[in-house]
């Protein structure tokens, strides 16, 4: 068991891939917003990479153990002691009892994720352990942890000390920009050409007002095409107003002119349009970005999503994982999976939004484009 | 059983209920609609309902506290401070109905409130009145003479002005002259009447006041001093007793004269006599009589042990307090009172009204701490009314005890969902020139940004603050600002307070204009289309309209998927014409996934055939509700201008009026399509044909709805199930719950979302007292839900009854 000396900023217990089944009820997935990270933290103390741990935001959390436990850290660099000591991130720690784990504000990334030997043992709720805090569901008490909670803690498990290798680790951005990967899709036929070109061509920032629920962003403003401008009533009259939809996890919903990108806690409906939807394999750029930093998108298809999708599956497998002693690869002999590489087909779109397209990507690559930056 | 009536609410009226009780009378509290469940109410032995949230609808109306005393057979009524405390003909109406008025005589009520009748009623009785010259005094020749006498610099003031209004100081006669004309010409213009007087200007003064007890022809007694000296915009919000650094002679020749004064109008019960105290020249004068109880009367309750409400109400019911004396009368330790407001020190000290999300009060020895409160934590502050929270006095042998005892208090003291005055009281009360008696009636206005700096020190707590303001704040500010000059108990707050405050809310001019709109048919699909929302969703959309027949299509789909077990489908959202699928890539692809799709859509067959269970919910409903019009008009004033909604709908469908939008609104049953973007929330299209409305989303988004408001975007129909960000437009309200994740109701058995996709909803438009009712049903969990079960619906049937109507008829 550990106990919260220090709550943190927003620290919440998540599981992957979270809540899933309750879509038609209005909840969203919920988890941990950099999967990656978190994956490779749990499976750095024996756990199956999605069981229960802890998401901290911006600054950390102080937890005092009453007993021994494995535990593993990654993420966000929130410069973490054990007992005033400087532990490292991205391997097994093992903790005693009555040790303090104490960490700070982020220095590089924004979120930290804290494993424990044995996951966190917490009620589930709608079949997952992830924290809603809006709807004050899930979690411990539907919330952020608290002061002097006490952590439930699963059986801790018999596990060599392992660290992650390093081409396993996500490279966090050092320029405070970070190039996200995003499908068309699925209402991109309500932007015209010059509005696509705008948005691939911006870097967008990203505004305080951005938490679990959605990241907004500054930037220019978009053109919409005749179906955006000419619409049946229902719909309702702004450009951006559609006929009420489900919304995608990761969908950049463009609420009149202000793209928000709905990420973990972000509502399930909507009335306005997605024009772009950012794949699982990008969220954890979103989760270590931080407010005020600039995001730049770039087209990928469905099918490389996908792919990088399940790359990522991989990494965040016990292949990531390297002994002490040696230095040597840890794991089997089969050694790192090769990903089946997915055959790309075309969408059946008509030709027309094809060569759009084609032409766009060309401009792209043009000099002297006029690229607006905001501060 | 003697039966007291409090004319007054919140914690005066739960503080003279106490004194009831100790007396063993009986109680009687009076409330308006907003205070129906209010702390003193919930307190008092019976109560009675006297009309409107307003206090002119209310406490400010004389007939119906008069009328409800008389229906009660009430002995007494207490006034308790503000309303009507102070006035006459509350006063005397009370007494020529029979009942005992507990407060001096209407006549020496009428005296006091006039400043110049109390000003030469004062000067008779030999109280020293601060020197100045009349308006018909200042034509004189010898005016730099006079002046010169009374010393610079003076005070000029419109004689018909309150407060700040029309006020200049001259520092010389030269000053003066010019000062005189521009404030007569201020004064016409603003009064219309150019009358002013002068003034010695005292700029280093405290505010001391002396509170006596009048026993009519015996010699009246006095309970010591008060200092109120740290007032912020002539309201005083932190008192004290004894009054230190000003020499007990002084102190006792304030009391005495005091006493003298009170005592020679044969004054009866409790009374204030205040007076300022100029600190360099060590001379007090009289500044104007209270007849009330003040809201400070606990300091002099804590350090002479008296309970002064108590002696009113035996005073005025006639019971004998003979056994107190002047002698009797005795001071120790020290006291402080600490006013809680619910305002923003930021922000001008402007009231914050809302609900107290969260109230922890902390535990402490009664001895040392006396919480006077009117709320508890649930409770809301409204908008209608003064927006103190509490009364804080702590009482200890020395005055730096005492100082730190509440520092200790208050900050321990936790409190949510409004903003308060807690902080800036404690950096007051940690100031080191507070702590030696260094100040003077301007310490607050002179050290204000000292007091109002965020304070980082660790010995505070964040305070949750979700306040933020309307135009209704902008327009009850106006309110006040035109109300300050006459009324000598409102806050005084002047037009260029207000034209700060309207800068502090500067707004975007983003107007939402209404324009016709384009009558574009919607329609179904030849092929749903399918389009893909990143690497795991797969978008199906079957039209562009909205109808019955297409959402069966969608209902149908998600359940012929959950029936064939489709391989890795984790879960379907199907909406109004469309339907998101949650897919796990490493098990299907999209292109697989889209072919088992158009296979398994061709296999639903016809909608019409289908039956299906739907059940009718209906909802009492306030329509254009106070709470949506508060809501839009924060949007309004701090997002994007906009039209208020219900109107914006009138206009962009050619409505007569709003009455017509209720009735065509609630004119039809709603069919829930969906459920989405917010768990239970509710995606409902209308489907009476001739009742579909369309209005677009608000550009941008409101970051806050209240729980329970109904509103529409495009055409549809939605409630929101809690304080939430939205789009809709918004134009009603509903008292009971769509969603419980504590499962309180028999209804959320089976799932914490009271609606399914199929069910069908009614909005029945009603008061807010039927509101008011249900909603309290709601709280103690005795609401039976309005449900009709299971009525079989169909598709088929719906299209012969649409053949029947003419839809070319608005309601």
């Amino acid at each position: 068991m550990a106990e919260v000396i220090k709550k943190g900023l927003e620290t919440s217990v998540q599981d992957y891939p979270g809540r899933i089944g309750t879509l038609n009820q209005g909840f969203p997935a919920s988890g941990p917003m950099d999967s990656w990270s978190f994956r490779l933290a749990n499976i750095l103390v024996g756990n199956e990479p999605g069981e229960a741990a802890l998401e901290c935001q911006f600054m950390g959390p102080t937890l005092k153990f009453k007993s021994d436990r494995m535990i593993a850290i990654t993420g966000a660099d929130m410069s973490p002691k054990i007992d005033g000591k400087t532990v490292p991130l991205w391997e097994s720690l093992e903790i005693k009892a009555n040790q303090t784990l104490a960490m700070e504000f982020a220095t590089i990334g924004a979120r930290s994720y804290i494993a424990f030997s044995g996951g966190i043992n917490s009620k589930p709720w709608l079949g997952s352990r992830s924290t809603f805090h809006k709807a004050g569901v899930g979690g411990i008490d539907g919330k952020a942890i608290q002061n002097g909670q006490i952590l439930p803690l699963g059986e801790n498990r018999d596990f060599v000390s392992k660290k992650i290798k390093k081409n396993s680790i996500p490279k966090m951005s050092n320029d405070k920009n970070w190039s996200i990967e995003v499908v068309l899709g699925p209402n991109d036929d309500w932007i015209d050409k010059n509005g696509h070109q705008i948005f691939l061509n911006t870097k967008w920032k990203l505004q305080a007002k951005s938490d679990r629920t959605g990241y907004r962003l500054d930037g220019p403003k978009l053109s919409f095409t005749d179906k955006a401008t000419n619409k049946s009533l229902e719909n309702g009259s702004e450009p951006s107003n559609i006929i009420d939809q489900g919304y995608p996890s990761g969908a950049i919903n463009l609420a009149g002119q202000t793209p928000i990108i709905l990420v973990n806690d972000g509502p399930s409906m909507g009335g306005f349009i997605n024009p772009y939807t950012v794949p699982s394999a990008a969220f954890w750029k979103l989760g270590q970005a931080k407010p005020g930093d600039t995001f730049n998108f770039t087209e990928v298809s469905v099918e490389k999503a996908q792919l990088l999708r399940a790359e990522q599956s991989i990494i965040c497998s016990k292949i990531s994982l390297q002994s002490f002693d040696d230095d040597k690869i840890v794991t089997s002999k089969e050694s790192i999976q090769k990903v089946e590489s997915v055959k790309i087909i075309d969408f059946e779109k008509d030709e027309l939004k094809e060569k759009l397209r084609r032409k766009m990507m060309e401009k792209k690559g043009m000099k002297n484009m006029k690229i607006r930056f905001f501060n | 059983m003697k039966r007291i009536l409090i004319a007054n609410r919140g914690e005066i009226a739960c503080r003279i209920i106490d004194s009831c009780k100790k007396l063993n009378l009986h109680s009687i509290a009076v409330y308006s609609d907003v205070d129906r469940n209010s702390k003193h109410v919930r307190k008092a032995d019976e109560s009675i309902h006297i009309g409107g949230s307003k206090a002119q609808e209310s406490y400010l109306s004389m007939d119906r506290i008069i009328d409800a005393a008389k229906k009660l057979n009430v002995d007494a009524i207490h006034p308790g401070y503000g309303f009507m405390a102070e006035n006459a003909e509350f006063a005397k109406k009370i007494i020529n109905s029979g009942i005992i008025w507990i407060g001096p005589t209407p006549s020496t009520i009428l005296s006091m409130g006039n400043k110049d009748i109390a000003r030469e009623l004062a000067i008779k009785n030999d109280l020293p009145i601060c020197p100045g010259l009349k308006n018909d005094e200042l034509d004189s020749e010898d005016l730099e003479d006079k002046c010169n006498k009374i010393g610079f610099p003076i005070l000029i003031k419109a004689s018909a002005g309150g407060g700040g209004i029309g006020m200049q100081i001259a520092n010389n006669y030269e000053q003066l002259v010019q000062s005189i004309e521009k404030t007569k010409n201020l004064a016409q213009k603003a009064f219309g009447n150019s009358d002013i007087f002068l003034e010695k200007f005292i700029s280093n003064a405290r505010h001391i006041e002396i509170q006596v007890f009048g026993l009519g022809d015996k010699k009246a007694l006095h309970f010591f001093e008060r200092d109120c000296s740290i007032q912020r915009r002539f309201q005083k919000i932190i008192e004290e007793s004894p009054a230190i650094k000003i020499e007990k002679s002084i102190i006792d020749k304030m009391a005495e004269s005091a006493v003298n004064f009170v005592t020679n109008q044969k004054y009866e019960g409790a009374g204030t006599v205040e007076f300022i105290y100029d600190i360099d020249d060590k001379k007090f004068y009289f500044l104007e009589m209270n007849t009330r109880i003040q809201v400070e009367h606990p300091v002099t309750e804590a350090v002479t042990d008296f309970d002064l409400v108590a002696m009113q109400i035996k005073f005025a019911l006639n019971i004998d307090i003979s056994s107190v004396t002047q002698n009797t009368i005795n001071k120790s330790g020290h006291a402080i009172e600490c006013r809680l407001y619910a305002e923003d020190p930021t922000k001008n000290f402007l009231p914050s009204p809302g609900k107290i999300t969260r109230l922890k009060i902390p535990k402490t020895d009664s001895n040392n701490i006396r919480l006077d409160i009117g709320v508890d934590e649930g409770d809301e502050i409204s908008f209608y009314y003064d927006p103190m929270i509490a009364k804080i006095i702590s009482k200890a042998d020395t005055r730096i005890d005492s100082i730190n005892n509440m520092i200790q208090y208050l900050d321990k003291l936790e409190i949510e969902g409004i903003n308060t005055n807690k902080s800036f009281l404690i950096s007051v009360l940690q100031n080191k020139n507070f702590e030696e008696a260094e100040y003077n009636t301007k310490f607050i206005e002179n050290n204000l940004l000292l007091f109002t700096k965020k304070n980082d020190s660790k010995i505070f707590k964040s305070e949750k603050i979700i306040q933020k303001y309307t135009n209704k704040d902008v327009q009850a500010f106006e309110k006040i600002v035109a109300k300050s000059p006459n009324d000598k108990n409102s806050l005084v707050y002047t037009n260029k307070d207000l034209e700060a405050f309207k800068k502090i809310i500067t707004k975007k001019e983003n107007t939402t204009v209404a324009k016709s709109l384009k009558d574009v048919q919607g329609k179904v699909y030849d092929e749903p289309v399918f389009k893909p929302g990143g690497d795991k969703y797969m978008f199906i959309e079957f039209g562009n309209l909205m109808d019955l027949e297409i959402n069966f299509t969608a209902q149908n789909l998600a359940k012929a998927i959950h029936d064939n077990k489709i391989k890795g489908v984790y879960e379907t959202a199907p909406c109004f014409a469309s339907m998101l699928i949650h897919y796990d890539p490493d098990e299907i692809k999209f292109n697989d996934l889209k072919n088992e799709m158009k296979s398994l859509i061709k296999s639903l067959g016809p909608t019409e055939d289908i039956e299906i269970n739907s059940r009718v919910f209906s909802f009492p409903t306030v329509y254009l509700d106070k709470w949506t019009k508060e809501c839009i008009e924060d949007y309004s004033s701090k997002i994007a201008k906009k039209t208020p909604d219900p109107e914006f709908i009138v206009e962009l469908n050619n409505l007569k009026d709003t009455d017509q939008f209720v009735r065509v609104h609630s004119g039809t049953e709603y069919w829930v399509s969906a459920l989405g973007f917010w768990p239970g929330l509710p995606f409902m299209m209308p489907l009476d044909p001739r009742c579909k409305l369309t209005a677009p989303k608000y550009n941008p988004p409101r970051t806050w709805t209240p729980k329970g408001a109904v509103g529409m975007g495009g055409s549809s129909t939605s409630i929101y199930p809690d304080r939430l960000p939205g789009g809709y437009q918004i134009f009603g309200i509903i008292p009971v719950p769509i969603w419980d994740t504590q499962k309180s109701f028999s209804v959320f058995e089976d799932s914490i979302c009271l609606f399914k996709p199929g069910d069908r909803v009614r909005f029945v438009p009603t008061t807010y007292e039927e509101f008011d009712h249900i909603a309290s049903k709601v709280k103690d969990k005795s609401y039976d839900y309005n449900i009709i079960e299971y009525q079989k619906f169909s598709v088929k049937n719906y299209k012969e009854w649409l053949t029947t109507i003419d839809k070319t008829k608005r309601f």
